[in-house]
């Protein structure tokens, strides 16, 4: 069973305020609410201000000297507000009469429309003298605000109207009819807050329904919300049930107030079955904590159901039950879809019924296509007995052309109250089936029969879908880098063509690297000529591209200036001065393969030397 | 001297890590022999007819990892023996995600299917969705995972290309290979989400579908072998689930199987 918070305002009436515990959704909702709750509040303190009715009355308002009369001030507040409201009249000035008693009486009314609350003060009067008097209207202060009832009109004879002696005090302060007494087995409370919980019957079958009962007594008033949480039933399906009135009841020696909740539960297990007490969070005094009190514990002995009768198909039905099954059409065509329905009426564990099957031949595919379920307290014109319909589609097509006969359906129920299983049994369906487009001569030949197992075995063990594969997405981050990587390389060349200074720059080793390689191809042709003007270009044009000047015009001497206002140190300068004059004369005068070798190999260390400086601002 | 002791280290270590892969795959030989060895077994269990250490010895396979196809539909046809349809269901379904054009397993299913208590209500859906369902259950994950991976490499390709050829031939194919990977994008999330990630299920065993996560709440229907549903939520020992009518209710975990061996 959900456990529930309920709220009993005032220990007097029950307020249907329930809250599902243990839920994700309810703790999402938690801030809706608090919003609801403070709008339900000003709500209430609205309520409090529109609905509230006073009303001043005397009874009998003519009365002689020196007799008695009743005078009502009553307080109708509704809403739930009125269980924690007492509202305190403030009576008129009573000349010509005195207070004999005085008395309250509260009653709580609840109905579809909600709460009302009338609380009335009563006071019995003596008249002490003859005359017309008009009783002021009594104020009356409910919350924060005041409110007025009418006058009343009373005539005070000089003369008794009635043979009773006028110095007789009235019997009792609250003239009401007397609470009915306890009946000879019922429960006599011995406190001042009593509860008690009962099961009906103790020893149910499985799938019985059980009426469980709560019932809170009560001789005092309490103070404030008062909760409770509903029995606690494992292995029970549970429904609530209709909440009797509550009465006020004089119980031993005391007049209770009698409030009942009660519940239909229905075992699915047999056994010994707990029902945990029911805990009543209820505070007797303003200025006490909330008090917990608890109902007895329920031990409960569940029946199995005997053997199902032989050969019959019993689904769980624990009741009362009757079927009907019917067809929605009585001739169709082959191919085409026709609807069986069954119901199965009565009272008992509706939910807990399986589905039966109608019998069709094998030629005709059955669908089941809807199940609906309705069951509610109150079947049979009895507010404690649960019962309802359950309503069985299924949906059938047949393939070829024929008559379709769809025998009676036995629908076994087990009947507690006999003890034994019955049978209900519904009317056979026939339905004709014309020839039709979508004919088939019959099942088909391939569903007859299964295909045999696979010889051949796994080979190794599978990793599973591609996507939880870690080396696949690792995979899939190769296209990504050649993509940044192209990216990368094509705003480079796009950045070089803009700017022809820097990709000479740029380019300047490699023009450099070009001349060298031509140098080598001129020695292993002993072109000492073309080797020399090669190495020599290299220099200078390297020099050229990095400090922007024209490759095309620069000498020794300007490559040698461009280097020294690049503030090249002077040892550097010097010996590129040299190779460079080392090249001149080589175009004159030969020199050694060695010596060739050699000034290849400076060229290279100054041309790397050289790219390590900071050249035309690069 | 030292490059030469250093050759030698080299060698040394190449040498190890030959031999160690070599001794792996020998290892793995003879695994897999043991796993033909049980397999095999196995068919001979259920060529004598005892199904259920047939199926003792396929759902042994299938702990170790074995998720594969033979394994599966073995084990479903073990299964149909035994007059448990609802579990051959499961089975026949799993392998069908292995290969779902498998003639046999498709033939077994729908005769499993025809062997199950209740048949599965008709669904009236649009041409598309028909459409959709006919091809997302004519191809397995892998295939769509890899033919969206092909098509995101080529676009990344035509991408390049496009980036150094910018006419409007590199364009066309861009947006065309894009757009296809998109789509193929789609078919592989819906077969993903459906197949794997939205935790469909089978009820392998009459089941009482309750109105909350335990027998004392209400009983709303009970549930046939070889029903499909989807898994919402876990709470203890009951899951929540949607059916294919659109029902909710919980579930004592032992009545389902997930169709995924993934979840």
């Amino acid at each position: 069973m959900p456990r529930e918070l309920f709220a009993i305002s005032g220990g007097l009436g029950l307020e249907a305020r329930a809250t599902r515990r243990s839920s994700r959704a309810g703790v999402l909702a938690c801030p809706l609410f608090v919003a609801l709750g403070i709008a339900c509040a000003l709500a209430t303190v609205r309520e409090v201000a529109a609905d509230v009715e006073v009303a001043a009355s005397a009874q009998p308002q003519t009365v002689a000297a020196g007799e008695t009369l009743r005078y009502e001030i009553s307080v109708t507040i509704t809403g739930p507000a009125g269980l924690t409201m007492r509202p305190q009249p403030t009576l008129p000035d009573l000349d010509g009469f005195e207070i004999v008693t005085t008395g309250t009486r509260q009653s709580t009314t609840m109905d579809d429309g909600g709460m009302e609350s009338t609380r009335t003060h009563i006071y019995v009067l003596r008249a002490k003298r003859a005359g017309s008097f008009t009783l002021e209207p009594a104020s009356v202060r409910v919350g924060r605000q005041t409110y007025e009832t009418g006058s009343v009109q009373v005539n005070v004879t000089s003369e008794s109207t009635t043979t009773q002696p006028p110095s007789m005090p009235p019997a009792t302060p609250i003239p009401e009819p007397p609470p009915p007494s306890p009946t000879e087995d019922e429960y006599i409370p011995t406190k001042t807050i009593d509860l008690r919980l009962t099961a009906e019957p103790e020893n149910p079958y499985v799938g019985q329904q059980v009426i469980l009962t709560f019932t809170f007594y009560q001789s005092q008033s309490l103070y404030g919300d008062t909760r409770y949480e509903p029995p606690q039933a494992e292995n029970f399906v549970t429904k609530e049930l209709s909440h009797p009135e509550n009465v006020t009841r004089l119980l031993g020696d005391s007049e209770y107030l009698v409030q009942q909740r009660r519940w239909a539960v229905f075992p699915t297990t047999a056994g010994r079955a707990t029902i945990e007490p029911v805990e009543v969070i209820a505070t007797m005094h303003p200025m006490t904590p909330p008090q917990d009190y608890y109902t007895n514990t329920l031990e409960l002995y569940v029946r199995q159901l005997p053997p199902a009768p032989a050969g019959k198909q019993f689904e769980g039905a624990v009741g009362k039950f009757t079927a009907k099954l019917t067809a929605d059409r009585t001739s169709v065509k082959a191919g085409e879809t026709f609807t069986l329905t069954l119901i199965v009426r009565g009272a008992g564990n509706l939910h807990g019924l399986g589905t039966p099957t109608p019998q069709v031949p094998e030629w005709v595919r059955i669908y089941r296509s809807r199940e609906d379920r309705t069951s509610a307290p109150g079947y049979g014109g009895e507010s404690d007995t649960i019962g309802g319909e359950a309503r069985f589609e299924f949906l059938a097509l047949a393939k070829r052309p024929g008559t379709v006969k769809v025998p009676p359906i036995e629908f076994v129920y087990f009947n507690p109250d006999a003890g034994r299983y019955k049978t209900t049994k519904t009317e056979g369906v026939s339905i004709q089936v014309a020839p039709g487009a979508a004919m088939e001569d019959g099942p088909s030949e391939e569903t007859e029969q299964m295909r045999h197992i696979m010889a051949r075995g796994p080979g190794k063990p599978a990793g599973g879908p591609l996507l939880v594969q870690p080396w696949f997405w690792a995979l899939q981050g190769l296209p990504l880098l050649a993509l940044a990587t192209f990216a990368y390389l094509s705003h480079r060349n796009r950045a070089l063509l803009a700017n022809p200074e820097l990709a000479r720059s740029l380019n300047a080793p490699r023009v450099a690297r070009a001349h060298l390689y031509e140098a080598r191809q001129a020695l292993t042709c002993d072109d000492s000529d073309r080797f020399c003007t090669a190495v020599s270009h290299a220099l200078t044009d390297f020099i050229a591209h990095r400090t922007g000047l024209q490759a095309a015009d620069i000498s020794t001497q300007e490559a040698i200036a461009a280097l020294r206002e690049e503030s090249i140190d002077e040892d550097l300068v010097g010996r590129v001065d040299a190779l460079l004059r080392r090249c001149d004369y080589g175009r004159f005068a030969g020199a050694g393969r060695a010596e060739y070798d050699e000034m290849l190999q400076a060229a290279r260390r100054l041309i790397d030397e050289l790219s390590a400086k900071s050249l035309g601002g690069r | 001297m030292s490059s030469r002791l250093a050759s030698a280290a080299m060698l040394c270590g190449v040498l190890v890590v030959l031999s160690a892969a070599w001794g792996q795959e020998i290892q793995r030989e003879q695994h897999s022999e043991g796993v033909a060895h049980r397999f095999a077994q196995a068919n001979q269990h259920y060529a004598d007819g005892n199904y259920q250490a047939a199926a003792a010895a396929y759902e042994s396979l299938l702990e170790q990892g074995y998720h594969a196809l033979a394994v599966c539909y073995n084990l479903g046809n073990a299964y149909l023996q035994m007059k448990d349809a609802g579990r051959a269901v499961l089975y026949y379904r799993r392998a069908l995600l292995i290969a779902p054009r498998h003639r046999d397993t498709l033939h077994n299913l729908r005769y499993a299917e025809s062997q199950l208590p209740y048949q599965a209500s008709p669904i009236v859906e649009t041409w598309g969705h028909l459409l959709l369902r006919w091809l997302l259950s004519r191809l397995s994950i892998n295939e769509l995972v890899g033919s969206s991976a092909l098509l995101y490499w080529l676009a990344v390709a035509a991408g390049i290309w496009r980036m150094y050829n910018p006419r409007r031939r590199a364009t066309v194919a861009l947006w065309a290979l894009v757009i296809a990977l998109c789509i193929s994008s789609g078919l592989t999330y819906a077969k993903w989400d459906g197949d794997y990630a939205s935790g469909r299920a089978i009820v392998v065993s009459d089941a009482d579908m309750m109105s909350g996560p335990g027998r004392s709440f209400e009983l709303l229907a009970r549930l046939r072998p070889g029903a499909e549903v989807s898994v919402l939520e876990t709470q203890g020992q009951y899951r929540e689930i949607r059916t294919e009518a659109g029902g909710r209710g919980w579930l004592d975990k032992q009545h389902l199987e997930f169709i995924s061996p993934y979840q």
